[in-house]
């Protein structure tokens, strides 16, 4: 069932066309990525769904009713967490949450709500004394005081450490567990393949690819790149001389004692590769399977270089 | 309702614990007052005149003897050595502004002029003026007992007020500020809102089911309940430092504060919609408190004023909102008066059109 349904949105901000019929539908309990550079149309296609922002032309349904018509029942049903995470910053985190969970008429406990973004030992401090990344969960903590049937999350680790970065990785897998419908904007293709259940590729306001991550890598190639490093250069010449004769391996490059091979079946060719090396005795130091990445698919259907 | 409740207390508490609302809520209000207060209260109030003068008498007879003592006599003038000064160090002492003025007195009994010398800068302040008065006073005194006549016709001075006898200038100036001090934070305290704009947290605001409607009037209700601090302070800091007396008419002074107060809320409110930036809405706010404040009478009557600005002074909210606080603090008038509720009236279409006119301003920059 599907719980967004976008077609040919259109929007432009005087003379730029910042988002040009960008159409996809998400279903029911998904955590759907929209990802894209800076300046891609991403947060201008969430904030048209959010309700923020008025089409130029298009249609968006949102749990199957319109902003035009629906805004008030729209605004119960739904969280968000904004690019800008604008707070009270004389206002304690519990006293924040409270004040939110008073707009609406379905809404969960405060203690849960804090628990569930890992905010307990924070509950009396204020918000201008937060770190980023606390600040952040407390921005996605306000987003889940109504018990939302439908997350939008714009860009939530933008500028974040590490660490405060896989906390909210942490959330955002949590609330997939609890069957919400995670929409979330990102520029960072790890993040992307990590959380999301189909990654929206847009770039110049248009949608590229969309799918699953693994879908997407796997529709630019079938081949994987194995790297071995050997111990002495004749005996890498002759695996290489070995691995051309594998089915599986489309391509054989050496350099010193390093070889880089393209299989299709990369299990396939290392397990025939070893079974070579122990009978003649050979030693692998390293070996490394490269995986494609988002980034790739990115690069293979725009043709640009990836930039943060 | 609890909606309403529950945000009240939220601007209660991001209000108290702003420490710039203290500041500009609390303890300007009351050092304006102070300011103000001992300026304008000592210059207006004839007791507490002052003046030093040097006195140089040259060749000392019995005419100049018995202005000496004369002079002398007089509490509001501090004579400045025992006359024996030359009139070159006199003079030397009135150009460096050591002394207020230099009289010279005659130097020969049967016949003489007494000259007094004043600053040329201070030609036109009130301490000149009186200084001279009083000279003029005393000259005349001692031709009319050289002459040994008596004057036929005495004048007498007196005050005549529709409010009680006990009535100050302090009390008058007192209100005017208070008066002043509120609309002030009408037209400044939407500073919030542009914050709310600039941050984006009203953005956000608007994405839930609240309504804007109480989220303001919340808002409006907190900057009554700092309007009614700050009228309490000020009214007992008036009593007590400059000894005010009040006559007070408690329903009449509710309705006109209470309007009042919404009124220059709604005109700030006016003022954040002309506003693109922060620096923008203080220089307007600023613009319309300066202007405000000299010409309706806060800080003397509008009958000083030249004619132009006596009549701009009957379009100006602050002007009817002094009157009003005037009338139900020190004339005890009540609501069956006509003249309060005609300042109640005209506040009530200023705050209506502000408001009407930042509701469409608003509306034309989303359109945009």
């Amino acid at each position: 069932m599907s719980v967004i349904a976008v077609s040919n949105l259109h929007k432009s901000f005087g003379p730029v066309h910042a988002v040009k019929g960008i159409s996809f539908t998400v279903k029911a309990g998904e955590i759907f990525t929209i990802i894209g550079p800076n300046g891609a149309g991403k947060t201008t296609t969430l904030e048209m769904i959010e309700g923020l922002l008025q089409p130029d032309q298009g249609n968006v349904q949102l749990l199957g009713l319109s902003w035009s018509s629906h805004a008030e029942k729209l605004k119960e049903r739904i969280g968000v967490q904004l690019q800008t995470s604008a707070m009270f910053d004389l206002l304690t985190v519990e006293e924040h949450l409270d004040v939110f969970r008073s707009f609406y008429k379905r809404k969960r406990p405060v203690s849960d709500i804090m628990k569930l973004v890992n905010l307990q030992e924070q509950r009396k401090q204020r918000v201008k004394g937060l770190s980023g990344g606390q600040k952040q969960r407390l921005a996605i903590g306000l987003a889940l005081i109504n018990d939302p049937e439908v997350i939008f999350l714009d860009e939530p680790t933008t500028g974040l450490d590490p660490q405060a970065r896989r906390n909210i990785w942490e959330i955002i897998l949590n609330l997939k567990e609890l069957g919400k419908t995670v929409i979330l904007t990102t520029h960072y293709m790890e993040e992307a393949e990590r959380l999301s259940s189909r990654v929206c590729i847009v770039d110049q306001g248009q949608v590229v690819a969309l799918d699953t991550a693994k879908a997407l890598i796997q529709q630019i190639s079938t081949e994987r790149e194995i790297s071995i490093q050997g111990s002495i250069v004749e005996h890498v010449q002759d695996m290489a001389v070995f691995a051309n004769k594998i089915n599986s391996v489309k391509r054989v490059e050496t350099d010193g004692i390093e070889m880089q091979l393209l299989s299709t079946s990369p299990e396939q060719t290392l397990l025939e590769l070893f079974h070579y090396t122990t009978e003649c005795g050979y030693k692998v130091e390293q070996i490394n399977i490269r995986d494609w990445s988002l980034e790739d698919v990115f690069i293979a259907l725009t043709g640009k270089e990836w930039r943060d | 309702m609890s909606q309403l409740c529950k945000l009240f207390g939220t601007h209660l508490k991001l209000a108290f614990r702003e420490k710039q609302v203290w500041f500009w809520s609390i303890f300007y209000p009351v050092i304006l007052l102070v300011i103000f207060g001992f300026i304008f209260g000592k210059v207006n109030d004839g007791s507490s005149f002052e003046a030093k003068v040097a006195i140089v008498q040259a060749a000392p007879n019995q005419v100049s003897k018995q202005l000496l003592q004369t002079l002398s006599r007089i509490p509001q003038l501090e004579l400045d050595g025992d006359a024996s000064i030359s009139q070159a160090n006199a003079m030397e002492k009135l150009k460096q502004k050591k002394v207020d003025a230099v009289i010279t007195l005659p130097q020969q009994a049967s016949s003489g002029t007494i000259q007094i010398w004043l600053h040329q800068e201070k030609i036109q302040t009130t301490t000149s003026q009186a200084i001279k008065g009083i000279v003029e006073s005393v000259a005349q005194h001692l031709n009319w007992s050289i002459a040994e006549v008596q004057p036929a016709i005495k004048v007498q001075s007196n005050t005549v007020s529709v409010g009680k006898d006990d009535l100050k200038y302090s009390a008058f100036l007192l209100t005017g500020l208070i008066a002043l001090s509120i609309s002030q934070s009408g037209l400044f305290n939407m500073v919030q809102h542009i914050e709310l704009q600039r941050t984006g947290l009203l953005r956000r605001l608007r994405m839930t089911p609240m309504s804007m409607m109480t989220f303001s009037l919340a808002s409006i209700l907190v900057k009554w309940v700092l309007a009614t601090i700050q009228i309490v302070l000020l009214t007992f800091a008036g009593i007590w430092l400059f000894g005010a007396t009040l006559h007070i008419d408690l329903l009449g002074l509710l309705l006109i504060f209470t309007v009042g107060t919404l009124s220059f809320a709604a005109m700030g409110y006016f003022l954040v919609s002309l506003s693109k930036s922060m620096e923008m809405y203080v220089g307007l706010a600023n613009l319309a408190s300066f202007l405000m404040m000299f010409i309706s009478g806060i800080f003397f009557d509008v009958n000083m004023l030249p004619a132009f600005m006596q009549s701009l002074s009957h379009f100006v909210p602050l002007t009817y909102f002094a009157n009003g606080i005037r009338d139900t603090m020190l004339y005890e008038m009540s609501l069956s008066s006509g003249a309060l509720w005609n300042n109640v009236f005209i506040l009530v279409l200023w705050g209506a059109g502000a408001v009407i006119a930042a509701s469409l301003i608003m509306k034309r920059k989303k359109l945009k």
